[in-house]
């Protein structure tokens, strides 16, 4: 998909851990940021570091970084739930920044992702930016295929209610 | 709403907002900083879960002990011939490699960040201290030791020191103090291996 773009450079070793990361670090940033995670980078690198911790690379990392990244981001936005409460502005809402690169159409969907309970965003970006089958994204958010339709479904049902009512 | 309408353009807006997120340069060392942190964690934890350990493994205590016993005998000697300052001394006086030790741990404040001094070891006996070549370091500011005040009546002042990179690591994880090339770590961060397998290394014997 979109994820293997210009990483950043990469000074040590070039062993398996360095390899994995250039060739994957922006996607598990850009999956957290998807997610709304509040610092996605942070998150990644958390991740990668966990992997790290791990000792042994499986034959496969990929799924398990993306297992770690969706953990990770689902703590997060519980920890902030608290924060979010006590601020006026939502701490998983897309920046204005962020929002100003995007074109409205675009900015319109991600505010409707954004609203979704935290599961059913999961599902739908793991399956509409990463691509992943019904089956993929069950091993990755640790659920079974059946509950991954049924988000999915719900999902995209509640994004179809929520354009709707702004067109 | 049509589902593949909808399908599409979710498409489209996940692509185009996955783009506005991007990779900062230092991300690999960040990963390393918090591959130590991690570390640190999980050591403090198996130490307590290793509560029970004695009584299973009794027979190995006296041999283990008196292994440990003779690596921090010849850890002592490697930091005292050399200077060095692990964490056995401060930093004004272990690294002008004269005068009696204080017993403060060698610090140094660069920047915001706090650097703990540590000397480049090989593996196990430790009988071998790295030293950097001055062509390898590059200085970048200044720092500050940070008084040591560890007795009575002691005046110790902070020293200011120059404070160089080393090729091939990042500030954020060490640097080196100009002109003796004693390395400091980032408080929190661990020797990367990048410099203790860097082939302009000089390795010496400890003595």
């Amino acid at each position: 998909m979109t994820s293997q773009q210009a990483s950043p450079p990469l000074q040590p070793a070039d062993d398996d851990m360095a390899v994995l990361f250039r060739a994957r670090y922006l996607e598990m940033v850009r999956l957290a940021g998807l997610l709304g995670a509040d610092d996605p980078e942070d998150v990644a690198q958390e991740a990668f570091a966990r992997l790290m911790r791990k000792g042994s690379l499986d034959a496969d990392p990929v799924p398990y970084l993306r297992a770690i990244v969706c953990n990770l981001t689902r703590n997060r936005h519980r920890h902030l739930r608290v924060v979010r409460e006590k601020t006026p502005r939502g701490v998983s809402e897309p920046s204005s920044e962020h929002a100003a690169i995007l074109r409205e159409d675009h900015a319109e969907v991600i505010a409707a992702l954004a609203a979704l309970p935290a599961r059913r965003r999961e599902a739908i970006v793991l399956r509409f930016w990463l691509d992943l089958s019904e089956r993929e994204i069950a091993a990755t958010m640790g659920v079974s295929p059946g509950t991954v339709k049924s988000q999915l479904s719900r999902g995209l049902a509640a994004l179809a209610r929520a354009l709707e009512a702004k067109a | 709403m049509n589902n593949h309408l909808i399908e599409g353009r979710l498409q489209d807006a996940l692509a185009a907002h996955a783009q506005t997120f991007s990779a900062s340069p230092d991300a690999w060392q960040r990963v390393q900083v918090k591959d130590a942190r991690l570390s640190t964690q999980r050591r403090g934890r198996s130490a307590a879960l290793r509560a029970g350990w004695p009584a299973r493994h009794s027979r190995f205590v006296i041999p283990v002990a008196a292994a440990a016993t003779v690596v921090a005998v010849a850890l002592t000697a490697t930091v005292l011939a050399h200077g060095f300052s692990g964490t056995a001394g401060h930093g004004a006086a272990a690294h002008s490699g004269g005068g009696s030790a204080a017993s403060c741990v060698a610090t140094l404040r660069f920047g915001e960040e706090m650097y703990v001094g540590t000397s480049l070891r090989t593996h196990p006996p430790y009988n071998r201290v790295g030293r950097i070549p001055p062509a390898h370091m590059h200085q970048i500011g200044t720092g500050v030791f940070p008084p040591c005040n560890d007795t009575n009546h002691s005046h110790d002042l902070p020293q200011t020191v120059q404070v160089a990179r080393i090729d091939g690591v990042s500030p954020q994880i060490a640097v080196a103090v100009l002109p003796s090339g004693s390395v400091f770590v980032r408080s929190g961060a661990a020797i990367p291996r990048s410099l203790t397998s860097a082939p302009w290394i000089r390795w010496a014997e400890s003595g």
